[in-house]
């Protein structure tokens, strides 16, 4: 059975957009996951932060303070290796979730 | 790694906080900035970042959440904040960690003693394996000795023990030491060669006994307790293979016990139980053996019972004149140690857990207050964003506070009352006295009591938190128009809650106290003040019972006592009055029907001097006592009391009956009955007066007492003295009053009826306690309603009545929900009650009318507030 959550869903949108992108800080990643799913999810700004303060004490992202384009300061997350397997993982059973939800609804 | 990070971030935590805030704050300027470039002006710009990033605060608080050390550090503010909360309520703080501190504190010294007596491992190796094997008799009360030839033959016929062994305390009990010049008394125990292995007891110095030691011909060696040891030989290591004298006798000590493993406790010296004279050793008659067991693997105690109990029928058929009827009890050496303080613990433990729940009751409900009395607060607080988990640990750490102090406070009370207990438990007969020393505050003890603070501390801080405003704008809308329906129900059940479990400690305590209260009513059948007991114990051989030698050096005794200024009389007896006793002889009436081997009856029996009688202060009822004469000649002449003569010589005339004596002996004697005397009660005081026979005479052991006309206590130096010129190295000792002896007989159920009574005044002020908190409260919630009843025209009598009314209810409900509790509970008190029901109607009456009362006067200063409230200032406010 696929363990699935929303926080779950959070995770695995973080983790895919820092995967796409590399390096990003918490603004641009609400951006990034507007952009790429055509305006489709939002991610409410007020959770992304404990998920990515969660996700770094797992030791799934790094963060480090750098200055953006704009010569502001921000705070840049990034994968770790050990966020790279957990994002395989979610991937995997989210796929899973997707294909059950599927196969439901198909019955249906 | 995720561990490390999150003790590594409790070393920057200031650092970490001020990063989550530039994180957020960068987050905010960059939608801002976006914002303005797409075109929006400067303050719709900013107005949106902030609505679309929620509350700030918030997300700040979870962020944080996710960090350790910040979690820790937020923590750390609640408790701190409690404190200032609970210091800036002082009464409120105070009553409630002084009624914790109470019920803790009674319940962890109450549960020290219970540890220490029921649940604590003894000293020996697997002690639940033990038992002690005893034989009864339908005529003799409880179980007693064994016979020595019963013992050997159980040993070679059980099955059911791993190992059996046998000791004897009795004849002599105590043997005088002389060492370095003094004479001491000491307790000695003949002990078969395998008892110490069986106990499980290895020497700290030395041996203790081998095979050989415990044969016909036994080795005159001796074991010593860790205490001897040390008050007698000064812990002198080279005492091992040392000489020393008993009763004249010399012995080789040949090791010293383990501190605290005497067994039985009172032991000074272990002999070989093959030390025993002969006679005893031969005989069935005399019981003089005490019998332990531990039990076989696999082996369970109703085994063990169905295995002796074959063993003993078998014999009472092979030896029907001295074993008919004689059966077999078996006790678990734990039961045997505590006697009948199980049951008393027991109820003692029930109470104060009960005593406990209304100090926890008084607290929730004062919380519960508290609680309303800061819903707008609470309300406000969550509209400005604090979670419910967060108001929640805050209460938690407001209830913790409470809990730790008031668990702190009531461990120290503990403390203080630990020493008044022992001392308490230590008077009371049957209880072993090493397990009563061993009553302290130790870790297990101490974790039970940390436990309970905080499991009421998590249950009772959390019942105010279940009814705080799920919806706000709710509370934040009403006023203070009083508080909501289920909120005064509330209360109102815990008020009953409090008075129905106050009512069951009311009942028992006032059944113990009526039960305690009939057993000093007792009369015991004589006078028990100005009366003080000693006992003397001549040494063999140089002394035999009742040779001129004995009776010489008591009649000097007496003499010289009889002078001594504060005495007007002194008598000698076997048998420390009020102590259970086991002198008891077989005897038949002369000319009554032959009777089969074994149904013989069995009477108590004393050897006394001419003067007993009128120093105990029996009355003579017919005929006369003894006189010197009848020592002089050795006469065999008997006195009786009144119980013998209406048992067994009814219809007969006292004076020229007989009776026989040594009934299972070829040549029985022969023995005039010279006179009845009154009946005491010389068993103890519960105990109804027995069959008795008395004898003149003298024994090697002998209890003394004294009828003085002065405080007995302060001739007890005079008698030393007198027994000092007489013979300088000849001891005395259990020199007590009678009246000590009366006071420690009853000893436990002092003990119990004091603590009930105790833990009953407890729960009673307690109860008022919580009684006038919810009721002032409630009068001061619903002052504009009294405002608005008064306005249309109630009166004074109308509001003092309609919040006595409420009292009432609450009360009532309680008892009677109470009632049937107590009267469960009572059920298990059985066996503690003296002449008193467990359904006393006197008791239920009186336990229902005070807290009737209590509860009145708990309520009579809110409602006389109630009867003076202004209602035009009551409807005005607000």
């Amino acid at each position: 059975m696929a363990k699935t959550d929303l926080q779950g869903t959070v995770d695995l949108l973080v983790l895919k957009t820092l995967a796409q992108t590399g390096e990003l800080h918490g603004y641009g990643i609400v951006l990034h996951i507007q952009t790429a799913s055509d305006e489709l999810l939002r991610v409410e700004e007020g959770s992304l932060y404990p998920a990515l303060h969660r996700m770094e004490q797992n030791g799934w992202i790094s963060a480090s303070w750098a200055l953006t384009e704009t010569n502001r300061r921000a705070k840049y997350y990034k994968l770790t290796a050990a966020g790279r397997k957990h994002l395989q993982e979610v991937e995997k059973n989210f796929e899973q979730l997707v294909k059950g939800v599927r196969a439901m609804l198909r019955y249906a | 790694m995720s561990l490390l990070n999150r003790v590594s971030n409790l070393f920057r935590r200031a650092r970490l906080a001020q990063e989550i805030d530039d994180e957020l704050q960068s987050h905010i300027e960059m939608r801002m900035s976006d914002n303005l470039a797409s075109g929006m002006p400067p303050d719709q710009a900013r107005r949106d970042a902030l609505l679309r990033f929620g509350n700030p605060t918030l997300t700040k608080e979870r962020v944080a959440a996710s960090d350790a050390a910040l979690t820790l550090e937020s923590f750390w503010m609640d408790l701190r904040y409690a404190f200032r909360r609970l210091a800036k309520a002082p009464g409120f703080s105070i009553t409630a960690v002084l009624t914790l501190a109470l019920g803790i504190g009674a319940t962890t010294a109450i549960f020290s003693c219970a540890y220490a007596l029921l649940l604590r491992s003894l000293p020996f190796r697997q002690a639940d394996r033990i038992v002690t094997i005893n034989e009864t008799h339908p005529q003799v009360a409880g179980g007693g000795e064994v016979t020595f030839p019963d013992y050997t033959d159980w040993r070679s016929q059980q099955s059911s023990f791993e190992q059996m062994a046998g000791y004897s305390i009795v004849s002599p009990e105590t043997v005088s030491l002389v060492w370095d010049g003094h004479a001491e008394q000491v307790h000695r125990v003949l002990a078969s060669s395998n008892f110490f292995s069986l106990l499980g007891i290895t020497p700290s110095l030395g041996r203790t006994f081998v095979e050989q030691d415990d044969t016909p011909r036994a080795n005159h060696v001796a074991v010593i307790s860790a205490e001897a040891w040390q008050r007698y030989f000064g812990a002198d290591k080279s005492i091992i293979g040392r000489t020393v004298d008993l009763n004249d006798v010399s012995y080789i000590i040949v090791g010293v016990l383990p501190a605290g493993s005497a067994y039985p406790a009172t032991g000074d010296f272990w002999m070989p139980l093959s030390l025993m004279d002969k006679e005893s050793q031969a005989s069935r008659v005399w019981h003089t053996v005490n019998v332990l067991g531990r039990l076989k693997p696999g082996v369970d105690l109703g085994q063990a019972r169905a295995d002796m109990a074959t063993i003993s029928a078998r014999l009472s058929q092979s030896y029907p004149a001295t074993n008919r009827n004689v059966g077999v009890l078996l006790t678990p050496l734990r039961e045997q140690l505590v006697g009948s303080l199980r049951p008393a613990l027991l109820s003692l433990m029930g109470c104060v857990v009960l005593v406990l729940l209304i100090a926890c009751v008084n607290v929730a409900n004062l919380l519960l207050v508290r609680a309303s009395a800061h819903r707008r607060e609470t309300a406000v607080r969550q509209a400005l964003g604090a979670s419910r988990l967060r108001l929640l640990t805050q209460y938690l750490a407001e209830t913790l506070l409470l809990c730790l102090f008031g668990g702190l406070l009531g461990t120290m009370f503990a403390e203080l009352i630990l020493p008044l207990l022992r001392t308490a438990f230590a008077h009371v007969t049957g209880a072993d006295p090493s397990l009563v020393q061993s009553i302290r505050l130790d870790l297990p003890v101490l974790l039970v009591a940390l436990s309970v603070c905080l499991f009421t501390a998590i249950f009772f801080g959390l019942l105010p938190m279940f009814h705080s405003p799920r919806r706000l704008s709710e509370a934040l809308r009403s006023g203070d128009r009083g508080s909501s329906g289920t909120q005064s129900w509330r209360r109102g059940a815990l008020v009953s809650a409090e008075v129905a479990i106050a009512i069951v400690v009311l009942f028992l305590g006032s059944l113990l106290v009526r039960s305690f209260q009939k057993l000093i009513q007792i009369d015991p059948g004589f006078r028990t003040d100005h009366l003080l007991s000693l006992e003397i114990t001549l040494p063999q051989p140089r002394y035999q019972d009742q040779t001129t030698a004995t009776n010489h050096f008591y009649e000097a005794l007496i003499d010289k006592l009889q002078r001594s200024p504060g005495i007007t009389s002194v008598g000698t007896t076997n048998a420390v009055p009020l102590n259970a006793s086991h002198s008891m002889t077989r005897f038949l009436i002369a000319g009554a029907a032959p009777l089969a081997p074994g149904a013989f009856p069995f009477a108590q029996i004393r050897f006394v001097s001419p003067d007993f009688f009128r120093t105990m202060g029996l009355g003579l009822v017919q005929g006369r006592t003894f006189e010197q004469k009848d020592i002089e000649n050795n006469a065999s002449l008997f006195v009786v009391n009144q119980a013998f003569d209406e048992r067994y010589l009814s219809g007969r005339d006292p004076l020229t009956s007989s009776i026989l004596l040594g009934v299972l002996s070829p040549h029985p004697d022969k023995v005039p009955v010279i006179g009845v005397v009154s009946n005491a009660r010389d068993l103890g005081v519960e105990t109804d007066a027995e069959p008795e026979l008395y004898l003149p005479g003298f024994g090697t052991h002998a209890v003394i007492l004294l009828r003085t006309n002065i405080d007995p206590d302060s001739i007890a130096g005079d008698v030393r003295n007198a027994v000092r010129q007489l013979d300088p190295n000849q001891p005395i000792y259990h020199v007590q009053t009678i009246d000590e002896v009366l006071s420690d007989s009853l000893a436990r159920q002092k003990v119990t009826a004091v603590l009930l009574g105790i833990f009953a005044l407890l729960a009673l002020t307690l109860a008022s306690i919580g009684i006038y908190g919810v009721i002032a409260y409630s009068v001061e919630q619903r002052t504009r309603e009294i405002g608005v009843r008064m306005a249309v025209g109630a009166n004074r009598t109308n509001i003092v009545l309609l919040v006595l009314r409420e009292v009432t209810t609450l009360t009532a409900i309680g008892i009677l929900a109470g009632l049937a509790g107590a009267l469960v509970c009572a059920h298990f008190l059985s066996t503690l009650l003296y002449h008193v029901s467990n359904v006393d109607p006197l008791s239920i009456g009186a336990s229902v009318v005070t807290l009737l009362i209590v509860g009145m006067l708990a309520a009579v200063v809110p409602a006389a507030q109630a009867s003076t409230i202004n209602p035009t200032e009551a409807l005005r406010s607000e």
